[in-house]
């Protein structure tokens, strides 16, 4: 569970981090969401959020040293996938990123127990 | 060199990255094949796939290897026993026979019984030492290659940093279908996703040869006592007593293994040595496995191998030797004779130093033996990664100069083509081989590296010949055929492959993921293959490096 939850919310906080940039904006112009400073702020901290979430569930799966490889490989290899999203299908990149940082709540909460 | 310093750092990542990106690209491909290369070893071997079927703990897994040896060379002066793991499910035994030569055999933990000679072959580990011996040229020449090569990419790595103006705005930005831009741009993500990879792995890499690369330090402290430092770096748990020519029987192994565990509060024992078997001064020392902690130092026990009973300790974690320690006694090794006690005599140096401990972690990330499955997959897909940062990077390069058609950029052209499509076909060729040599042929593993080796120097030959888009189609389809085939041959060549794993349970799991592996690997390069079949739309910046090439083969 938690290392599902770690993928997850690094896509989610990869994610989130691409849509608070100017340049894919775009990603968010197809739902008329407006660009403000505020969301950007709100996006910015929602990945870093996720980012540490991410961090806490690998260390308790593999332990403090080895949670530190799992969650830099686990933003490796999810970062290219936002990437080839947007480049791609800019428009899944929304619905993804809900059901990843949903499906990573639940799955670090279930991890946790 | 001249203008800003950011234009300085550009020619410099330019020009250093060239110069060594072919030899990278061998060193990053058999470098990443070697995180599997206990799963390589056993494809490599289908003889032994059996035992893999029948687990084994590894206290049973060390009885059974003790008795065969007492079978075999009851009078031998050295044994050494590689317990199974889960990526190598045989055990190993080896000692030195009467005439000095070394002897292995392996053997199947659950059933005690010796296995069946395997083929003749290197496996994995000639892909191994290929990634820092070139194998070749000398040994010492190669690390010295390999290491210079280290040292350029790790340059290669800062300044790109240094030049890439945007890392942060240009984070996601992919924009395909713009030539010389989609390359910058691929260049980039292989570069920057995986830049703690590459930096760690690069650094690590040089850790690895620092001995040899950085001797300074070691020639300040220890000046001429190369036996020193040495023995400081590898730490032995005791020096083997010599043996007394007194016949005793050896100490069961069980009881001993059991309490090693025990002592690592559950982990198993990976490696067993015995010097004098079977004599009074018989010395067990017993490592630890892998797994759990970073580093590639383990910590070890030795025993003694008549009684049976505790000796010393080494290497011991901080926090674990603490509760069952005593303070030193001077003079490890010299034991006191507690049988089974929890209590430990302590050698002088009991937990590993700070220095000692830093050099074991940075050496354990390069190798990542303690990677469990998942960990692993990270590992190779980020050495593939910086497959592809090398490989972007050449053709990058080639494909800025495309209107240049001097003997320089032909000769890039034909080593791309050779290197990023010739060596999948080189690899292709080696595990084919492996399966399709006669068994008796004398020198068979020698063989499987010299069709590596036949068939890399002719796609390199091959290319300077007509470095053009169609060779570029050729070689790709022809690396597609060979990796995405394997899982054929080994279906008709084997009966534990794939498909008997997935029908009947009734092969190893790791040998169907290397048949899916290399089928993913071939069905990429054939993706690339068909990609450069389609004609390329006639916008001058969407002249891909690779059609540009047809110019440059005229």
């Amino acid at each position: 569970m938690n290392v599902l939850a770690t993928f997850a919310l690094a896509y989610s906080g990869l994610s989130a981090l691409s849509q608070s940039m100017a340049r894919h904006h775009a990603a968010l112009v197809a739902y008329k969401v407006p660009r403000s400073p505020r969301l950007r702020v709100a996006l910015r901290l929602g990945a870093v959020a996720c980012w540490l979430l991410a961090l806490a569930t690998a260390m308790r799966h593999a332990g403090m040293a080895q949670g530190v490889l799992l969650w830099t490989g686990a933003l490796s290899v999810t970062a290219p996938a936002v990437m080839l999203q947007l480049a791609y299908a800019p428009r899944t990149l929304r619905p993804c990123t809900g059901a990843a940082s949903a499906g990573g709540l639940l799955f670090a909460l279930l991890g946790s127990l | 060199m001249t203008g800003s310093f950011r234009q300085r750092m550009a020619s410099l990542h330019t020009w250093a990255g060239l110069l060594v990106c072919w030899l990278l690209l061998l060193m990053f491909t058999s470098g990443t094949a070697s995180y599997f290369r206990d799963e390589i070893n056993l494809w490599m071997k289908p003889e032994l796939h059996g035992a893999a079927m029948r687990p084994a703990s590894a206290t049973q897994a060390g009885i059974a290897a003790v008795q065969v040896l007492q079978q075999r060379a009851a009078q031998a002066k050295h044994w050494f026993i590689t317990l199974p793991t889960a990526r190598t499910p045989y055990s190993r035994a080896t000692w030195s026979g009467p005439d000095g030569k070394l002897h292995t055999a392996l053997i199947d933990p659950a059933t005690g019984a010796e296995l069946p000679a395997a083929r003749d072959t290197h496996a994995g580990a000639f892909l191994s030492r290929l990634h820092f011996d070139l194998h070749y040229v000398p040994p010492q020449t190669g690390r010295w290659i390999a290491g210079l090569c280290a040292m350029v990419l790790l340059v290669s790595l800062v300044s790109g940093v240094i030049i890439h103006r945007r890392i942060f705005r240009d984070f996601f930005t992919f924009r395909p279908g713009k030539g010389a831009r989609s390359w910058q741009d691929a260049h980039n993500a292989a570069g920057v996703f995986a830049l703690p990879f590459h930096l760690m792995i690069t650094y690590t890499g040089l850790v690895t040869l620092m001995f040899m690369v950085m001797p300074s330090a070691g020639q300040a402290v220890y000046k001429d006592d190369k036996g020193a430092l040495l023995s400081e770096i590898h730490p032995s748990v005791g020096k083997p007593a010599k043996a007394a020519g007194v016949p005793a029987p050896l100490a069961p192994i069980g009881p001993v293994l059991d309490q090693a565990q025990r002592h690592w509060h559950g982990r198993a024992a990976g490696t067993i040595g015995i010097a004098n078997p079977n004599d009074v001064n018989a010395r067990i020392s017993v490592t630890r496995a892998a797994g759990g902690d970073l580093s590639n130092k383990q910590p070890a026990m030795q025993f003694d191998g008549a009684s049976g009973a505790l000796l010393a300790t080494k290497g011991d974690d901080a926090s674990a030797a603490q509760g069952t320690t005593v303070p030193a006694t001077k003079g490890g090794g010299v034991g006191t004779g507690m049988a089974q006690g929890s209590a430990v005599p302590a050698s002088s140096a009991d937990t590993t130093s700070m220095a000692l401990a830093t050099h074991g972690v940075l050496y354990g990330l390069h190798i990542a033996r303690f990677a469990e499955p998942l960990l692993r997959w990270l590992f190779f897909i980020s050495g593939l990664a910086g497959t592809a940062m090398v490989a972007t990077g050449a053709l990058l390069w080639a494909a800025k100069r495309q209107r240049q058609s001097g003997a320089g950029a032909r000769l890039v052209h034909g080593l791309n083509i050779g290197c990023i499509a010739g060596l999948p076909i080189a690899y292709g060729a080696y595990f084919w081989a492996n399966r399709l040599l006669p068994l008796e042929l004398a020198q068979r593993a020698d063989r499987e590296v010299a069709v590596f080796f036949a068939a890399w120097g002719a796609a390199l030959l091959l290319a300077q010949w007509r470095p053009g888009r169609a060779m570029w189609r050729w070689q790709l389809a022809c690396g597609a055929l060979l990796l995405g085939g394997l899982p054929v041959l080994n279906a008709v060549t084997t009966s534990t492959h794939a498909l008997a794993v997935i029908t009947r349970h009734a092969a190893p799991l790791s040998v169907a993921a290397f048949d899916m592996t290399v089928l993913a690997l071939g069905a990429s390069l054939a993706v690339a293959a068909a990609r450069l079949g389609r004609q390329p739309k006639r916008t001058p910046e969407t002249l891909a490096p690779l059609s540009a090439m047809r110019e440059v083969s005229k």
